[in-house]
């Protein structure tokens, strides 16, 4: 009986977890748009998207260009167009 | 790689790759390859002209032609958006007015795949253009890459040219007017009116985008050159100085 009871407090430990997992749990679906837009807006706006786009940029170069790395090299510039035009195309759907 | 000892008297030396039947270089193995010949060269080996054979020369045609491939599409895709944030239609890092910076990114930024196929292939080939066989493969190499270029250019022409009359603000409203129930659901009525205004605002930065790419392009080969130049000049030095001390025979 023991054994059974530990196995149902872990299982409800383990749906606490998950439940956890889920934002909607402890915000509405109204506070987790305005979450993920201020962080988009904050991340790909302003200096903040300035300098991780030429940090992008720089680092697909040198490892596209340099180290011979071209899937790392693809993945940072992709970054790069990323950090300088998503905020554009949010800007487009608001 | 043969020592001097034994290419003296093992006969010539061959670097491999040769008798293959059917060479098919990827990038990375053509400027191996190229940079092998490059070093016995430098080791004071002479490899024949006619070793490299035909279809190696196409091998290395093909790699240079399919590696700026892509470009093409980058090149219509990015080179709108950049002239577009100049002249403040789209926004860049969120703002409808970009500095000299953000015009000045947005201007590498379309150009970025170019530039950094140059440079890689600079960086890589630069001090190996020295020797008959090695300068060869390189511009064989060269070739392809200009070819795909011109290729590049004559595709984006027409595009370009021929792009603002289709999406003027007549065939687009049409053509959202046909489709509209499958639009429906991306777009508003609203949205849609924005969407056919701003399309005939961006019109106007195509025509001079083929002209921006067509700089982009020539900017972006004399990379190499410049590189070429200069590594070719260190390689006879490295050469002359390998001579003096009798690091290599003077053939």
């Amino acid at each position: 009986m023991r054994v059974m009871a530990a196995f149902v407090d872990i299982e409800r430990w383990l749906e606490g977890i998950i439940e956890m997992l889920d934002p909607l749990h402890y915000m509405t679906p109204d506070q987790y748009d305005l979450f993920w837009r201020e962080m988009v807006g904050l991340m790909f706006q302003g200096n903040i998207a300035r300098f991780f786009a030429v940090l992008s940029l720089f680092m697909a170069l040198f490892f596209g260009a340099i180290k011979q790395r071209f899937g790392i090299g693809f993945l940072c510039f992709g970054a790069s167009v990323l950090f300088a035009y998503l905020r554009a195309f949010q800007m487009w759907f608001d | 790689m043969a020592g001097k000892a034994s290419a003296s008297s093992a006969g010539p030396l061959m670097v491999g790759g040769g008798g293959e039947a059917s060479p098919r270089y990827s990038l990375p193995e053509a400027i191996s390859k190229i940079q092998m010949f490059s070093l016995v060269h430098k080791m004071g080996e002479k490899i024949p002209v006619e070793f490299l054979v035909f279809k190696e020369k196409i091998s290395f045609w093909v790699v240079g032609f399919k590696g700026i491939l892509l470009d093409l599409v980058l090149a219509a895709l990015f080179t709108p958006f950049s002239l577009a944030v100049m002249n403040h239609l789209i926004p860049i890092f969120g703002t409808h007015d970009p500095n000299l910076f953000d015009k000045v990114f947005a201007c590498i930024l379309s150009g970025a795949y170019s530039i950094g196929f140059n440079v890689m292939l600079g960086y890589n080939l630069g001090t190996c253009y020295f020797g008959r066989v090695p300068i060869m493969a390189i511009r064989t190499m060269l070739g392809g890459f200009l070819s795909a270029q011109i290729i590049k250019l004559i595709i984006l022409f027409p595009f370009f040219h021929f792009l603002p009359d289709w999406i003027n603000p007549h065939n687009v409203a049409s053509f959202l007017e046909k489709h509209w129930n499958f639009v429906r659901p991306f777009m508003s009525v609203e949205t849609a009116q924005n969407l056919i205004w701003w399309l005939g605002d961006v019109r106007e930065v195509f025509i001079r985008s083929w002209y921006l790419v067509f700089g982009m392009t020539l900017l972006s080969f004399a990379i190499p050159l410049v590189v070429f130049f200069v590594g070719r000049q260190k390689a006879r030095h490295e050469y002359a100085m390998n001579v003096r001390y009798d690091v290599i025979p003077d053939n």
